[in-house]
């Protein structure tokens, strides 16, 4: 069996889990090795903290969905004993063969007949399960627009009383009202209403800078509104456009592929190349949410992953990481909404390295002058759901500095100051590999619009050549 | 006009949310603002919306909050399209100081060492140390420089240090990153940071200083000054700052003038020396007459008192006695020829005078700056007072080369040709590197090997330059220090090794066995030039080193040898291991040192063994030094 560190550093959860399984392995914690004569199942017995040996073992079967399995008590999974067994089989471990368990057969058949069910049953009586889910969708609506009144009642009170009287004041009763949110199927509303709590925390702290409330506070307020007109629609079972369901995301729907799948937001056969990766730690959340930049092709457009690790849990949950290969997706699932959509695609996938091929696409994608990118981003911008931010690939003739200012010139001799992203700083662009790429490339810059100086800020993420993508961050 | 406009309804709306209530209706400018939106809303749809959005806030008291969140909501998004974008195409282009290869680095590559530098606890200095003895290219990473040089005001002191020795050894390419929101009146880490820039930058960042200056707290602007003694056009701003300001900060500054060659500054230090015998303490550099006249004078009666006393009784006068001589730095006026011969005169007298210990006095000053051989101290740097007073007048040559300082050491040589043996030999090896062999073996025929051995005391190979360099410290005031760096050339006499390694005698039976030896047969001096002399691509010196390192396998010279030559070398390193005296720490560093983690785990192993063998009963501190060692060289394997 040939497995590449690459890929077993792929299935780790995070860095930590792949250095201590390499040390089993190095110090020999391994005390049996076996595995079955068609290579399809491995297993290995780890010294560990307890009195007896951990079981863990790698099912091959489906090399492309591998099954770990172990007996110790971890909740990481895989855990580092499974990596560890993973990382004998790379070093070409000795192992002993042996028949595959029972039990593993017996597994082995159960998923075998999990995955063919859907083939093998007979045609289901469709109607019925859609009218129950039909009636619990009204059920929840109903709740959710119960939310909705009570959020909306709650906006009203804080105009009354103003904005100041909210900042100042203790906070709490709007932190029970965000709690409360949940039980109405509202976990988006939840969410903005901690951002809005978050954002008052910050205005009492810096002396009454309000333009985040006030921003927060419109958001919610067309959440509010908005969410109202699409459950009512929904409720009179009047069709909703794809646009419309953007909002969805507002009140907190919890999207999983087939439901993509069956709403249509599925695209077939695109290729995907990031152009771009950051983290950020939302502190309002207590979470990481680790954000991808891609090149859709052939949709030509850009859009993001979004990877979210709450705080609590960011141990068990597997890190997102850069990706410098071009991956082949046979399905794309685009979310409703608007700017930059978030995206998802299924495991099977093949990646391959970028071509001249792609670089000339990507630059073939960017927009020649300002003036037309700047005027689309506005546009985005505008749309409260966007969150103020739009990633957009801009083609620059040159790329110059004055002082510590850094600005970008299109061919027609327009300007835009340049800022930097949150950990990157712009002499970045004095320490590039190549003079050429600050000349005749394209760049892909997130833009968002600063209320207090009335302009837009275009912050550069990389920028590509005909051969290369420079990440200025990750 | 429309944005101003705007810009008025949004503050009057905004201020009429933040104070709550109907207020906003009362707000008599609202009105006001509302007609203007009214004119244009016959234009415009979107003012229309907007005029009759104001328009309905006073309608329905129960709908006000409703209106009013909306009608700023149309506003932000009118003000957004509006937004500014456009600046002045100003500025220049960009040239980039060195391209460099393209590096794919990815995030989960780069996250510890970011994370280590940007968070706090335990732990972070082992990843950062790690990773630069790892990968130290992942620090010039513009990626990571920002967080490294945040990480200069660390509240582990010790972590702050390590990350400015990092960042020294990045380059003068991050210092625009230094540059970057710096703040003159900052605390310790901006300090760090200048004292980076005039390191990295000296000159180039001339006008940074001299903006900086009036902004400066005093320790920057000591550091500043120090930068500003790199650009001679600096000389009136440091007059200015020697005269007005006071201590330390005045000290700086005559020091950094003293470094400016200019008539201007000859003049000025003159006239304070004239008031104040003291300046005479800033004379370092200058080679003006008057200056140096007085310079010789001061020394001259201090050496008589010296004479006198025939003793220096405490350390403050040994260390004041060398800062005089020091002095005598960088001038070739004949006044310095003078006082030179007068102290040859004297060598007798002054070889007797005894230091504070009641010992003869001695001077311990270094002038090699080669490749420091951890394991192998090249011997002892110990010099009468002559001696020592020949080694500054020699670092003046070294400083420039120039006729006056050659004429100097010429007239020296004429007068005292033993004395100043040493001396001449090491000029001529500098002007004549490729053709010296003949002229010295000749010259020097009588002279023992260890007058060779010091001869090459200074000389390296430097594999950056490829080719060979004479390095050497030069006599350099508290401000900084400076190293003369002199390319000698490319092909080297291989016959020097066989004089050097004692294959070839200048003269039958002169070399005598009373050398210094470490764990083993060894010169240290000797083989520390030897292997500082390996030019790993000389396949023919390869072989002669290798043919004299072979006869004596158990020295640190031989350990160095391999290490140049990349050849296998535990074997070596255990027997030299187990013969040493060594404890089990000092074989673990060592160990270490010499062999990558790989080849160092089974040395450890053997040793840990061997340790068990010799010190059955040796303390568990002394095992768990190996096992920790051992431990580190698997996980640095890993990485």
């Amino acid at each position: 069996m040939e497995i590449k560190e690459s890929w077993i550093a792929e299935q780790a959860v995070n860095a930590n889990a792949l250095k201590n399984a390499k040390a089993l392995v190095q110090s020999g914690k391994f005390v049996r090795l076996v595995r079955s004569e068609d290579d399809t199942f491995y297993r290995g017995e780890c010294q560990g903290s307890g009195s007896s040996n951990y079981t863990t073992s790698a099912d091959f079967l489906d090399p492309a969905h591998p099954v770990f399995r172990c007996s110790c008590p971890s909740r990481q999974f895989p855990c580092k004993h499974s990596l560890g067994l993973l990382y004998a089989i790379a070093q070409k471990a000795a192992f002993e063969t042996c028949a595959i368990p029972e039990d593993i057969l017996r597994k082995r058949e159960r998923l075998a007949k999990r995955s063919t069910q859907p083939e093998t049953d007979a045609e289901p009586p469709q109607a019925k399960p859609k009218k129950t889910k039909k009636t619990a969708n009204k059920k929840r609506w109903l709740k959710q627009m119960e939310g909705l009144d009570v959020c909306d009642r709650m906006l009203r009170d804080l105009v009354r009383s103003g904005v100041s009287a909210f900042v100042n004041n203790s906070l709490k009763d709007y932190e029970a009202l965000a709690k409360q949110m949940n039980d109405y199927y509202l976990p988006g509303i939840q969410r903005q209403l901690v951002t809005l709590i978050a954002a008052a925390r910050t205005a009492q702290t810096s002396e009454g800078t309000y333009d985040a409330v006030f921003t927060e506070l419109l958001r919610l307020n067309q959440t509010v509104k908005q969410g109202r007109q699409y459950l009512n629609k929904k409720l009179q079972d009047q069709p909703v456009t794809p646009e419309e369901k953007g909002i969805e995301e507002g009140l907190g729907t919890i999207w999983n592929l087939s439901d993509l799948k069956e709403q249509g937001f599925e695209i077939g056969e695109q290729s995907l190349i990031q152009l771009g990766f950051r983290v950020r730690y939302d502190s309002a959340h207590l979470e990481t949410v680790e954000e991808g930049f891609w090149f859709v092709h052939p949709l030509n457009e850009i859009h993001k992953t979004i990877h979210i690790r709450p705080k609590k849990a960011e141990k068990y949950i597997r890190e997102e990481d850069s990706v410098l290969m071009k991956i082949k997706a046979p399905t794309v699932y685009l979310y409703p909404g608007a700017g930059n959509r978030r995206l998802r695609y299924e495991e099977t996938r093949t990646t391959e390295p970028l071509n001249g091929d792609d670089y000339a696409r990507i630059r073939q994608a960017a927009g020649e002058t300002l003036e037309t990118v700047i005027k689309d981003v506005k546009n985005k911008l505008k749309n409260p759901f966007v969150k103020n931010e739009v990633a957009a690939l801009v083609a620059y003739a040159e790329i110059r500095r004055q002082d510590e200012e850094f600005v970008m010139l299109d061919r027609q001799g327009e300007a835009l100051a340049l800022s930097p992203l949150e950990g990157m700083s712009l002499m970045a662009l004095t320490a590039l590999p190549e003079q050429k790429l600050l000349a005749d490339q394209c760049a892909l810059l997130l833009f968002s619009y600063e209320a207090q100086t009335h302009r837009l800020i275009a912050k550069p993420m990389s920028l590509i050549s005909a051969e290369h993508i420079v990440r200025l961050l990750y | 006009m429309i944005l101003q406009l705007l810009f008025d309804l949004q503050t009057r709306l905004r201020t009429g949310l933040a104070a709550g209530g109907m207020i906003l209706l009362s707000d008599p400018r609202l009105p006001e603002l509302q007609k203007k939106v009214g004119v244009l809303a016959a234009k415009s749809p979107v003012f229309q919306r907007l005029y009759n959005l104001l328009q309905s806030l006073a309608d329905d008291p129960e709908l006000f909050a409703d209106r009013l969140l909306e009608t700023l909501s149309l506003l932000e998004a009118l003000l957004i399209t509006q937004a500014d974008w456009k600046t002045e195409a100003a500025g220049e282009a960009i040239v980039l100081p060195a391209e460099k290869a393209y590096t794919d680095i990815r995030y989960s590559q780069l996250k510890p060492l970011i994370q280590a530098l940007t968070t706090t606890g335990s732990g972070r200095y082992e990843i950062i140390e790690k990773t630069y003895q790892h990968h130290p290219e992942r620090f010039a990473d513009y990626r990571v420089l920002p967080a490294l040089i945040a990480d200069l005001d660390d509240a582990y002191g010790e972590l702050a240090e390590l990350n400015e020795q990092i960042l020294r050894s990045c380059g003068a390419g991050i210092v625009p990153f230094l540059k970057e929101g710096f703040d003159p009146a900052g605390k310790k880490a901006m300090l760090r940071r200048i004292r980076l820039i005039v390191d990295l930058a000296g000159n180039r960042e001339n006008a940074f200083y001299r903006t900086m200056v009036p902004l400066a707290q005093p320790a920057i602007l000591k550091e500043i000054i120090r930068g500003l003694a790199c650009d001679p056009d600096n000389c009136d701003l440091l007059m200015q700052i020697a005269n007005n300001e006071k201590g330390k900060l005045k000290e700086t500054a005559l020091y950094a003038l003293t470094r400016i060659r200019d008539p201007k500054v000859d003049a000025f230090l003159l006239e304070k020396i004239r008031k104040n015998s003291r300046f005479l303490h800033y004379a370092g550099y200058t080679n003006d007459p008057e200056i140096t006249a007085l310079v010789c004078a001061s020394v001259k009666e201090q050496l008589q008192s010296v004479l006198e006393a025939q003793a220096l009784p405490t350390l403050d006068a040994e260390k004041a006695l060398i800062e005089s001589l020091k002095l005598l730095a960088y001038k070739t006026d004949p006044a310095i020829t003078e006082l030179v011969s007068w102290i040859l005169d004297q060598d007798a007298a002054f070889s007797a005078v005894r230091d504070h210990q009641k010992k003869p006095f001695r001077t311990h000053i270094r002038f090699a700056r080669v490749k420091p051989l951890a394991y192998l101290v090249a011997g002892s740097c110990e010099r009468t007072l002559s001696e020592t007073v020949l080694e500054i007048v020699f670092t003046s040559w070294l400083a420039d080369q120039n006729d006056a300082a050659e004429a100097l050491i010429k007239t020296l040589v004429q007068r005292w040709p033993d004395k100043t043996a040493a001396l001449y030999a090491r000029m001529r090896l500098i002007q004549n590197f490729e053709q010296a062999y003949e002229e010295l073996t000749e010259a020097f025929a009588g002279q023992p090997r260890s007058f060779f051995n010091q001869l090459w005391a200074c000389v390296e190979y430097d594999e950056a330059l490829k080719q060979y360099v004479y390095r050497s410290a030069l006599i350099a005031n508290p401000l900084q220090e400076d190293t003369a760096v002199i390319p000698l050339g490319k092909t080297f006499d291989l016959r020097w090794i066989d004089l050097l390694t004692g294959q070839r005698n200048v003269e039958k039976g002169l070399f005598k066995k009373t050398m210094a030896t470490v764990y083993g047969a060894e010169d240290p001096l000797g083989s520390s030039v030897l292997v500082h002399l390996a030019d790993p691509e000389n396949a023919l010196l390869k072989q002669k080193l290798f043919d004299y390192f072979d006869q004596r396998r158990q020295t640190a010279g031989h350990l160095y040898f391999k290490q140049v030559y990349g050849l296998p070398l535990q074997e070596e390193l255990l027997a030299y291991l187990k013969h040493s005296a060594f404890g089990p720490g000092q074989m673990a560093m060592m160990t270490r040192a010499f062999c990558r983690p790989r080849e160092a785990i089974p040395v450890l192993n053997e040793l840990q063994d061997y340790w068990k063998k010799k010190r059955p009963n040796a303390q568990l501190w002394e095992f768990y030094v190996l096992e920790s060692a051992i431990t580190q060289c698997e996980e640095s394997e890993d990485e």
